[in-house]
């Protein structure tokens, strides 16, 4: 594997691979190492990886397998805030409001059954489909629309109730997108 | 399709309009597309997850943690084309490197064989039996690709047909039996619903161990057993999972 390749493979995924950690993790320092251990595995095995296009898929499924042989065990207690979330965009970035959802969510996601937690925080990356998320998280499709379904409701319930401005519909999908 | 499994699809559908060419969401998108219920529903969906995903883009790992991955991951330098033989121990990396490759091709070369222990007994056969002496594994992994490349290397059968949710089982590794006589079964591992469930393939000479019909379930001690044949393949899964809970993935 190149250097120039290894690099161009951290600068696309740390933050991507970072969130899922810190969901996981629920702290900075462990999310951190979690991160690192991901890609010094890659440094060392990703050259195994014969579809490029796998690279992605391939990152996570081997941060939740770190996660669940490694971390698991050793959590220290969850804490969550706007302290613990790493660094976050700026102001010109983002809106305070942002932020605000970003602190509300991590709390939420740090109190729900990690076997929706993992789906869901992969879904929210949006980088990834429901056949890579069922893959990364070693289940089947059918169970990851169905944690995804029960875990989104359940997350929906649970920040709805916690704000005073609910969130605004987005117009159904053109017809003709679909063959 | 209820409602509730049009729900159950629509909730993997990514705010981000991904998905939009997906066939699986076609028919879920075109009830949705003229029930007034499920529309509401769904443009309601969209604007909370777009909503999440924004608030989860916002976090960012520290960059100092992305520095130090850049910076300490050992990788080959990329020099000029002489430049390694200025410095004196990258020359002795280079020689222990070149003993070391000269060995694994040593190994590539000569087939993996299964240890003694591989052996199994022809006149009394059981899958249960090979199931049970199944650690430790000839080969421990995660990686499909490596497990199912290392059967092949063995000679030992490769299991090609099998549905697609063991695509995305958990893979643990393999392991290859022999009876002596040039029978060969291989076991490749996987993890299924928190428990094991091994596949056992079977070459020409070792298929008249497996007598059972295809599609039929018996019980060996702890383990359910269902055979499972498709053109010249045969194989036998094993597991402790109840049948119904493996029959669903069949």
């Amino acid at each position: 594997m190149t250097r120039d390749f290894f690099n161009s493979v951290v600068h696309e995924w740390y933050h991507p691979l970072f969130r899922f950690a810190i969901s996981l993790c629920h702290d900075q320092d462990e999310a951190l190492d979690l991160t690192q251990a991901t890609f010094y595995k890659f440094s060392s095995k990703g050259h195994s990886i014969k579809d490029m296009n796998k690279v992605k898929s391939w990152l996570f499924s081997v941060m939740h397998r770190e996660f669940v042989d490694q971390y698991r065990k050793k959590l220290r207690r969850p804490t969550t805030g706007l302290e613990n979330l790493g660094e976050l965009a700026s102001e010109e970035e983002c809106p305070a409001s942002e932020k605000a959802d970003a602190s509300l969510l991590l709390e939420i996601l740090a109190g729900m059954d990690e076997k929706y937690r993992a789906p869901i925080t992969l879904f929210y990356l949006q980088n990834l489909s429901y056949k890579e998320i069922a893959a990364a998280l070693g289940v089947p499709i059918g169970t990851v629309m169905s944690r995804l379904c029960r875990g989104k409701e359940q997350l929906r319930t649970l920040f709805e109730s916690g704000l005073p401005e609910k969130s605004q519909p987005i117009p159904f999908p053109k017809e003709g997108t679909h063959e | 399709m209820n409602n509730q499994s049009i729900k159950e699809i629509l909730s993997a559908y990514r705010p981000n309009g991904s998905d939009a060419r997906d066939p699986r969401f076609k028919e879920a998108l075109e009830i949705c597309r003229n029930d007034p219920e499920l529309l509401h529903w769904f443009e309601s969906q969209l604007g909370f997850d777009q909503r999440m995903a924004a608030a989860l883009d916002v976090v960012k790992g520290p960059e100092k943690g992305k520095q130090a991955i850049l910076t300490l991951a050992e990788l080959p330098e990329e020099d000029g084309p002489f430049a390694w033989w200025r410095k004196p121990w990258q020359r002795l990396s280079l020689g222990l490197a070149a003993a070391l490759t000269m060995t694994a091709v040593m190994i590539w070369l000569i087939k993996p064989a299964p240890s003694p222990e591989n052996h199994f007994d022809a006149h009394d056969f059981a899958v249960s039996d090979l199931v049970e002496q199944v650690m430790p594994l000839d080969l421990k992994s995660h990686d499909r690709e490596e497990v199912l490349a290392w059967l092949d290397n063995a000679g030992a059968p490769v299991p090609t047909g099998l549905p697609e949710a063991f695509e995305l089982a958990t893979v643990q590794g393999c392991r290859v039996y022999n009876d002596g006589k040039g029978g060969t079964i291989s076991l490749f591992c996987l993890t299924m619903d928190g428990e094991f469930v091994h596949v056992l393939t079977f070459d020409e000479n070792s298929r008249h161990y497996l007598t059972r019909p295809s599609g039929e379930w018996w019980r060996e001690g702890e383990f359910n057993i269902i055979a499972l044949e498709k053109g010249r393949e045969l194989v036998a899964i094993a597991t402790q999972l109840p049948t119904d809970r493996l029959a669903k993935y069949l």
